[in-house]
């Protein structure tokens, strides 16, 4: 039940933020006119401080949602990535990040990805393809 | 010559941030009612258990809206005084003067009574909470035509819903599941991997 509930809100995540999206970008021309008016007044520097922020945070949330795949929870421990770190995306930094969570995940993690899905009978393509953290949740959980 | 004054005056950002929070937790709640466990509720066939879990996690999401709103209505209450001070009229003058301010009355209200049957399980109450939180503040500008208006709050409302519905989704959602003792395998698993 919880994996339906946090399916259901996935849809409903995606569409708010894109309106979020479509209306902030709006809003931002509405007030700001140029674009050198966005690092030469006052509500443009704190609108890149924001968005900052924002990128900050969607960059963890795609790190928890990469670095959870199925192989690795369900394997019940966590193996070092080849360079030894053993480190997922979202913290540390940089690209590395990203990197290594792609390396750490294959071949045993993209192996229990596919033996995952086949256990699901479904096509978990556009769960990859969208917001990591909110519809990855579900694989992690398998609470059903 | 005077120096300037600052762009931004403490607490008022912290006060902002609380109205934010606010108005977050009762948008938040009605998605996650009228989105999320409808949707839920509709695509599977969920036993009397399921239902019944699901029903706790939807009062219990309107029982944190209804804390949301009350706290917001509380906090323009407290401003009012201020505001009509700088305005150089009454409190009852700045209620009554304008057209838009019975409508935005009834539409509180209407939130504030739909959260309240929410919270006592009448499920039409979610509907009239619905069209309160939608409409009201600054989109009750629709029924008076001013569209340019409208930027914000639906950024704002937009916001609220993603947001808002992952915080009831979080909290009354998952929290009520995992913590029920209808559901020992959930927790166990929950554990695990928390």
């Amino acid at each position: 039940m919880v994996a339906d509930l946090v399916n259901a809100f996935s849809s409903l995540a995606l569409v708010s933020a894109g309106v979020l999206a479509t209306f902030g970008v709006i809003t931002a021309w509405q007030h700001l006119h140029t674009l050198a008016a966005l690092w030469t007044t006052p509500y443009g520097v704190t609108l890149i401080v924001k968005l900052l922020v924002v990128a900050w945070c969607s960059r963890s949330a795609r790190g928890i949602g990469v670095g959870r795949n199925p192989a690795r929870v369900r394997g019940g421990r966590r193996q070092p990535a080849p360079d030894g770190h053993g480190r997922i995306g979202g913290r540390g930094g940089g690209a590395g990040d990203q990197r290594d969570s792609r390396e750490f995940a294959q071949p045993e993690a993209a192996a229990g990805c596919r033996r995952w899905r086949a256990n699901r009978g479904q096509s978990s393509e556009s769960r990859h393809t969208s917001n990591g953290a909110v519809t990855l949740l579900p694989q992690v959980l398998e609470l059903d | 010559m005077e120096p300037a004054s600052p762009l931004i005056h403490w607490p008022d950002p912290l006060i902002e941030l609380l109205g934010f929070v606010a108005s977050f937790l009762a948008v938040g709640a009605v998605g996650f009612r009228l989105r999320v466990i409808a949707r839920v509720l509709g695509a599977r066939t969920a036993n009397a258990d399921d239902r019944r879990l699901l029903h706790d996690s939807a009062a219990r999401a309107a029982s944190l809206g209804l804390v949301g709103r009350l706290h917001l209505h509380r906090a323009f209450a407290t401003r009012l005084p201020a505001l009509a001070e700088r305005q150089h009229v009454t409190v009852g003058h700045i209620l009554t003067s304008s057209p838009r301010n019975p409508a935005q009355a009834a539409l509180v209200l209407s939130v504030l009574i739909g959260l309240g049957l929410a919270v006592r399980r009448v499920g039409s109450g979610w509907w009239l909470a619905a069209i309160g939180v939608i409409d009201t503040g600054p989109l009750a500008g629709v029924f008076f035509g001013q569209w340019n208006r409208l930027v914000v709050p639906i950024h704002r409302l937009a916001g609220g819903l993603w947001i808002g519905t992952l915080f009831m989704l979080v909290i009354a959602g998952l929290g009520t599941v995992l913590r029920s003792p209808l559901r020992p395998s959930a927790a166990e698993r929950w554990s695990q991997i928390s």
